[in-house]
């Protein structure tokens, strides 16, 4: 039963550790994304009108 | 102090009050933007791997994820948390091979049903439709009132003085009950008053959670109806900052706080129910029937769900869409292993608190359930100090916004795109089908509400939704990978597959009894996908094709 203690004890280590340091990059390049993302829509819309 | 009372202050109202009032106006504002069918459905298909990254995962990690999950912490323990290892591994594995979710994004679709009259036929598009349509209301008949119970335990709405009035209803009968003359009619009395005041508390607590379920179905209608997938995805990505700030609180708060921390947690769960609530398989745990299920499952969800699937055809091109699902898949781990750890943390507050203890235990002796859905918001009400739970609901309250907008919109593109305009002569114009989306919207607004309100909930939400899921991705998983990767896959074959999935309807309205067992919900749950993967190849086999199939983009 040890082993599984130690093994949900990594998991969650190596999950979470994996899952905040994506959220830190994520953070500045997903903004970036919204702008460029804006850019298209609003171009795309200009070019149909 | 009333057991249901918790940290929250004013302080912590307000902040989840602006955070409401900035999604709104957010998604109104970028109504501008949406100029076509496109724009409204798929965000113009301009979505970076950042962004796609932060809205696929803010999808996947609804309010009722944290519910369903910290339920399952609460009843199985650390076992439950195998079901996210699962989804990294699968998250790892598409990521990195590109497997199906490529060759999806390169076919430009709008909706993941069009691909099956690309490959099949209208008919099959049709039916697919139908089918996914059906299943992904049913799924998220929960959502709200899951959203909404977690909202009333964790900010105190729940504190009805239930503790109070049992106890003067127990001293009334004691002192008014001739002791000597009937010594049985007292603790009878007393018993009833307790239980009438008792109902009373339960019923108060109840038309609080349908008021906030209420409002939430209103805010989420409200922007996701004007601004569509711009408005989702702009939207999701400040719910992904806002609950991975709101997953850390409450995770550090558990894992810190003097009366838990992890040794003490897992020490707890030891005594308790010793390897059971470690090993997923062991006697006592789910079962192999159910891990395996799960994986099956998590599988198909990944490729055929469509509000995730959904996230494959707003990206920019096929390596962004790989590539969301390789950065991604952390987030698949965490979104139900964190909030299962919430759940988990819960059960040893509880069995340290003897009034919290005593509470949960009558429930189950009343059978009442096991009272998990109570148990985790609650302790973390009391365990994250003000100020900062008003972060983490804030939080909290993104998972639930960004899973309902999605949602909203994917079942009524569905039913747009591949029910409405393929049975109808005429094209519809973008206009038409942007207005029809949006009127369906909000008919399934309504109908959540209804469900809400009738459907009691379940011991285990978790089985619920991968039994309304399995009704469509029985079907859809066979029928996608075979049509991508069997020649001689045939539009029979499709139909048999996806009519066979419906075989799980019949799972959500058994007695309880069945459902709340691990062992036969995975043999169901396997049973129906091998009978979706026979119909498929016997059809295809018996009834092939006459022609080769379309190979230019599906037209509605």
């Amino acid at each position: 039963m040890s082993g599984w203690i130690t093994f949900w004890k990594w998991a969650c280590i190596v999950g979470v550790g994996s899952y905040f340091a994506l959220v830190l990059v994520v953070i500045p390049f997903g903004a970036a994304d919204i702008v460029r993302l804006f850019r298209d829509l609003g171009r795309g819309g200009s070019e149909r009108k | 102090m009333d057991m249901f009372a918790t940290n929250c202050t004013a302080v912590d109202w307000a902040i989840v009050g602006v955070y409401l009032a900035g999604i709104v106006v957010l998604g109104l504002v970028v109504n501008r933007y949406v100029h076509s069918v496109a724009d409204y459905m798929v965000a113009g298909r301009s979505a970076g791997t950042a962004l796609n990254v932060a809205t696929f995962l803010a999808t996947g990690l609804c309010l009722v994820t944290v519910m369903y999950s910290g339920m399952e912490g609460f009843n199985k323990g650390f076992a439950y948390m195998i079901v996210g290892v699962m989804g990294m591994a699968f998250g790892l594995f598409l990521g990195s091979t590109g497997f199906v979710v490529r060759k999806l994004r390169a076919a430009k679709l709008t909706t993941l049903p069009e691909y099956f009259q690309q490959r099949y036929s209208r008919r099959v598009r049709v039916a697919a439709g139908v089918i996914c349509a059906l299943a992904g209301i049913l799924n998220m008949g929960l959502f709200p009132k899951m959203g909404a119970t977690f909202i009333t335990y964790a900010t105190g709405l729940g504190t009805t003085g239930e503790a109070a009035a049992v106890t003067a209803a127990e001293k009334t009968a004691d002192t008014s009950a001739p002791k000597a003359a009937a010594p049985s009619v007292a603790p009878s009395a007393a018993a009833q008053k307790a239980d009438e005041a008792r109902k009373a508390a339960i019923a108060k607590r109840e038309l609080t959670v349908n008021i906030v379920m209420t409002v939430i179905i209103a805010i989420a209608l409200l922007y996701t109806v004007t601004g569509g997938m711009v408005a989702v995805i702009v939207t999701d990505y400040v719910q992904f900052v806002l609950l991975a700030l709101g997953l850390g609180i409450g995770l550090y708060f558990c894992l810190t706080s003097p009366q838990l921390g992890w040794d003490k947690i897992a020490a707890t769960w030891q005594a308790s129910r010793g390897e059971a609530a470690f090993n997923p398989v062991y006697p006592g745990s789910y079962g192999w029937f159910w891990v395996a299920w799960q994986g099956i499952h998590f599988g198909a969800a990944a490729l055929c769900w469509a509000p995730e699937a959904s996230r494959t055809l707003t990206a920019k091109d096929p390596e962004t869409a790989r590539k969301t699902f390789l950065y991604g898949s952390p987030g698949q781990f965490i979104r139900l292993a964190i909030p299962a750890l919430f759940g988990i943390a819960a059960f040893a507050f509880v069995a340290h608190h003897a009034d919290m203890a005593k509470h949960f235990r009558g429930m189950v002796l009343r059978d009442e359930g096991t009272g998990a859905d109570q148990a985790m918001p609650l302790v973390l009400g009391k365990l994250v100090p003000a100020g900062l739970l008003g972060l983490m609901m804030a939080g909290m309250v993104s998972a639930l916004m960004s899973t309902h907008d999605s949602y909203f919109l994917c079942w009524a593109s569905v039913i747009t795109r591949d029910i409405i305009a393929p049975l109808r002569r005429r094209e519809l114009t973008d206009k038409q089908q942007i207005r029809i989306t949006r009127i369906i919207i909000v008919a399934i607004g309504a109908f959540l509400l209804v469900w809400g309100l009738w459907y009691k909930l379940p011991a285990s939400v978790w089985n619920y939704m991968a039994v309304t899921g399995s009704v469509y991705l029985c079907g859809a998983l066979v029928v996608l990978v075979g049509g991508m990767y069997w020649k001689r896959a045939s539009s029979a074959g499709a139909l048999a597959a996806l009519i066979g999935g419906l075989a799980s309807v019949p799972i959500v309205f058994l007695p309880k009894w069945f459902t709340d067992s691990t062992v036969l919900m995975g043999q169901c749950g396997i049973a129906n996908y091998a009978v979706c993967v026979l119909l498929f190849i016997v059809f295809s086999w018996l009834f092939p094709d006459k022609k080769q199939p379309a190979t230019q983009e599906a037209r509605p």
